[in-house]
């Protein structure tokens, strides 16, 4: 089965870090056949925002963030992968394999 | 471990706090700045036209950074009932002088409470009670008496220390601040590090530490502009096509101001660009601050030329930085790695 995962990902200033996060998370994930939906909590605020249902069923939830996450939560009782946007932003690989290890 | 952990949650809601913040400082600051140039001096005292007014527009807006970031720590630590509090306590804190250090402290200290405070158990009869009355009553009062009362007048005292301090700075100190802002706003880039730089240099600019906030505004432009350059003199032999291409933007983002710009050579190879560009834009804001020049905007690098105090010599010290940061990552590309595009996939 292959793994659905959510994830925040919000810097400080909102408009590069945040979004080159998200990009490097989809594409890590794709490459590992994992569906993915990417919340980007950035300088326009809350952008493709993840409902309850995509939250509840998501096997992983990665937030890579440097500030902290709003409306968090929604979050509440899920196991939460933790890691700053330039970790992504340089390995995204690493984060999509470390968020999807701690659940296994 | 736990004490590391709280640092990094405390780092976190900083960061938050900024976040909100920057938006305000751009604004109010670009609005001063405007109002100064086309004004001059005669704006700060009078309204009576429209560069008076634009002064008190951007003013009005610089004098709300405590508030600002004090609410909004608070609303990281201890989300929605954090945020009016802080707001009321930030607010006196800039009336007392406190600046950006008062609102800071006033932010931590209604969020932990108001957090503390969310936590005390209430008959669920009560409990509207407490979220609508109790907390906000409490941490208002509380944490505004401790302003007033205790911590208030150290800290004010702290900032006004820190001012003169900033304002008085000159020879090898000057050079040591902008060297070691220069290198902190490169790091990483548009990253947490660079936000603390940014933050302080702001702080400066309000209270007229315009030897910081030069320093501080000049590296905004330098990493990207000398990745441009870079990519400008290595040429394909060091440079993918790709990066090539993100040379160029990175020229524009340069000029606008947006460190940002220099994150995709960053990636690709780490190694070499990073202490590159924090050499570069080091040296040149090292170079600025030994030259004396200033500029008086909150405009960065190459938008605030026509504002400094020497036009001739900043923009000489910002092509110095440009051009050693060029110089040594393609220098250390050249001899240390030999095929550019060998790498390019992993990224």
């Amino acid at each position: 089965m292959t793994k659905k995962i959510v994830a925040v990902t919000a810097c400080i200033a909102g408009i590069a870090h945040t979004y080159m996060a998200a990009e490097n998370l989809k594409k890590y994930a794709k490459k590992e056949g994992y569906s993915i939906k990417v919340e980007t909590q950035g300088a326009m605020g809350l952008e493709n925002r993840l409902s309850q249902s995509d939250i509840d069923d998501a096997d992983v939830v990665i937030f890579a963030v440097d500030t902290t996450v709003q409306e968090a939560d929604r979050f509440e009782g899920k196991k939460v992968y933790k890691v700053g946007t330039s970790a992504v932003v340089k390995d995204g690989k690493a984060a999509i394999d470390n968020a999807v290890a701690q659940v296994e | 471990m736990n004490l590391k952990k709280f640092g990094k949650e405390l780092a976190n809601h900083f960061q938050t706090g900024v976040s909100y913040m920057i938006p305000l400082v751009t604004a109010a600051g670009l609005l001063t700045s405007i109002a100064v140039i086309f004004g001059g001096q005669n704006v700060w005292n009078e309204t009576s036209d429209i560069w008076g007014n634009l002064r008190l527009l951007g003013q009005t807006g610089l004098g709300f950074i405590p508030p600002i970031i004090a609410a909004y720590i608070s609303f990281s630590i201890a989300d929605r009932p954090g945020l009016a509090p802080a707001f009321i306590v930030g607010l006196v804190a800039a009336q007392m002088g406190t600046g950006f250090l008062g609102g800071m402290l006033v932010g931590i200290l209604v969020g932990y409470l108001v957090q503390w405070l969310k936590k005390i158990p209430m008959p669920a009869n009560l409990m509207s009670v407490k979220s609508l009355i109790i907390i906000p009553f409490l941490a208002t009062l509380i944490v505004g008496l401790i302003l007033i009362y205790i911590v208030g007048d150290p800290i004010k005292a702290m900032t006004v220390g820190l001012t003169a301090w900033l304002k008085g700075m000159s020879g090898g100190n000057a050079v040591l601040v902008a060297a070691i802002l220069g290198a902190m706003m490169a790091v990483d880039m548009g990253g947490p590090i660079n936000k603390i730089a940014y933050a302080f240099g702001m702080a400066a600019f309000t209270s007229g530490g315009y030897q910081a906030s030069t320093a501080m505004l000049m590296a905004i432009g330098i990493p990207p502009l000398g990745m441009f350059v870079a990519t400008l003199l290595g040429g394909k032999r060091l440079y993918s096509s790709a990066e090539i291409e993100s040379g160029r933007s990175a020229l524009v983002m340069g000029i606008v101001g947006i460190t940002e710009g220099t994150i995709p050579f960053a990636v690709a190879d780490p190694v070499r660009v990073i202490p590159s560009i924090i050499v570069g834009t080091s040296v040149g804001c090292a170079v600025n601050a030994f030259f004396g020049t200033v500029q008086k905007t909150a405009l960065s690098t190459v938008m605030a030329i026509p504002f400094s105090s020497n036009a001739i010599l900043y923009t000489i010290a910002i092509l110095i930085g440009v051009l050693v940061e060029a110089l040594l990552v393609n220098f250390l590309k050249r001899f240390t790695r030999h095929d550019a595009n060998a790498e390019g996939e992993e990224g």
